[in-house]
């Protein structure tokens, strides 16, 4: 059964992650549920950039808010951030899914990266070419891949995606730049849009 | 495609990636602004990051994701609530037990503590560094579940090799033994064997190399730096300025492109 506080939960005013991550420490789940919400989209989205199918990638992000809720005894909001915190266990939640496949060879990679009903400038851009590129983004390197995909795909800032990874911001710009190159490279590139 | 049309694709692949535009009067700028190749690089640069925009991960309904995870929390083992060590008697008879064996070998002399008979000094298993107070027991009486549940030991700190130089730890700390680049490519990695200068089998290109693959600039640059103190040549100095570039450095990058536009003469 889920807590509901019945004063006003300092989080609600100071509505910082830290706040949400001590109360959610302490048993509250309406604080877990309102972190679940602010970190659900970025983990489902490295879960599916990183492994490329919907399925595992939705099972992937779930298990790690099990895993971080039955850790959260263990995490000590003044000493570290939760969602860098967070982010690392869904990479390494990844990371085993990866291990589990017996084939990891990213041109093998599922391609069910694609959102089924396109936006309109999507719909610009011919289904068939669409497809071509995202297998070429599929057979990127997975350092390259994630943060393309984040970026381009799923919206997040470059500042979002070095927390999630962990990494600095200049390293993913890198990361960017390398991806687009071989992008370039393998798939051309003109007059996609 | 000359060594400037280089040096401006590899701004124009970062400039598109951190999302800036090049300053109008910059040399690079101009020079686009001139050549119909690298005018074409940047259009279709721009072109691959509006297609990678357009196309949309989809995401999970709200509702269902939040039920299910709270189902699978919901599902989780009850934590074990254990009682107090001392308030079993077995454990509390382990620790007296404990205590007095420590108490025993504190009586022995200092540095050397031995479980196994003296007699056997051959069968005995050293568990402790390779030098120094080591304390020992034999195979036979080291119990069976601690070898299943102790974690292998770590292995033993390398003997420094005397000539050696100290600035090499800085990258190679960083590499994973299943990914040497020695291993898996020897015979480029040896023919720069036995440089004079690194000491080392592997050239710092190489290294810059690939560290670049890996998408770990910093220590690219850092390689590909070490490599143009040892050969000052324009190609080492353009992918220092690459790596630069790539790493956020845009004042080295800059410095190292022009560098390398003064020995090419443009
Ligand atoms: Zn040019």
């Amino acid at each position: 059964m889920h807590t509901i506080a019945v004063t006003r939960p300092h989080w609600q005013t100071e509505s910082d992650d830290r706040a949400l991550a001590a109360a959610a420490r302490d048993g509250d789940r309406s604080a877990y549920a309102v972190l679940m919400a602010r970190y659900r989209g970025m983990a489902f989205a490295y879960s599916l950039a990183a492994l490329g199918n919907r399925e595992e990638a939705e099972d992937a992000a779930q298990d790690a808010f099990v895993q971080a809720y039955a850790a959260m005894p263990r995490f000590d909001p003044d000493r570290a951030e939760w969602a860098a915190w967070f982010m690392r266990i869904v990479r390494n939640r990844c990371r085993d899914g990866l291990r589990r496949r017996s084939v990891r060879r990213p041109a093998e990679m599922p391609l069910e990266i694609m959102d089924e009903a396109p936006g309109p400038e999507a719909v610009a851009m011919a289904d068939s070419r669409r497809r071509v590129l995202m297998q070429a983004v599929a057979a990127l390197p997975e350092a390259q891949r994630v943060p393309l995909l984040l970026h381009y795909a799923a919206g997040k800032t470059r500042g979002e995606i070095a927390r999630a990874l962990g990494v600095p911001e200049s390293t993913i710009i890198g990361r960017l730049a390398g991806g687009l190159k071989t992008l370039r490279r393998r798939f051309g590139g003109e007059g996609l849009i | 495609m000359n060594l400037v049309c280089i040096c401006v694709r590899s701004r124009l692949a970062a400039l598109a990636a951190s999302g800036t535009e090049m300053e109008p009067t910059s040399w690079a700028a101009r020079h686009v602004a001139a050549c119909p190749d690298c005018s074409r690089e940047r259009r279709a640069l721009a072109s691959l990051a509006g297609g990678l925009a357009s196309t949309r991960l989809p995401e999970p309904d709200e509702q269902e994701f939040a039920a299910a995870v709270w189902r699978k929390i919901d599902a989780l083992p009850a934590p074990v609530h254990r009682a107090a060590w001392w308030q079993s008697p077995g454990l509390l008879a382990a620790a007296a037990g404990a205590c007095a064996l420590a108490l025993w070998m504190a009586r022995e002399p200092a540095g050397v503590g031995v479980i196994a008979p003296p007699r056997a000094p051959a069968s005995t298993t050293r568990v402790g560094g390779p030098a120094g107070p080591v304390a020992s027991i034999s195979p036979a009486s080291r119990p069976k579940a601690d070898l299943l549940t102790t974690p292998p030991a770590a292995p033993a700190p390398r003997v420094r090799k005397p000539g050696v130089a100290k600035e090499r730890t800085p990258v190679i700390p960083k590499l994973r033994p299943g990914l040497n680049p020695a291993a898996a490519r020897p015979r480029r990695m040896l023919a720069s064997a036995g440089s004079a200068t690194t000491g080392s089998t592997v050239a710092w290109s190489d290294w810059g190399s690939y560290y670049e693959q890996k998408g770990d600039y910093r220590s690219a640059a850092y390689a590909y730096g070490m490599a143009h103190s040892e050969k000052r040549d324009p190609t080492t100095a353009f992918a220092y300025g690459r790596a630069s570039e790539a790493s956020g450095d845009l004042a080295s990058a800059m410095d190292r492109y022009a560098a390398v536009l003064e020995q090419d003469g443009g």
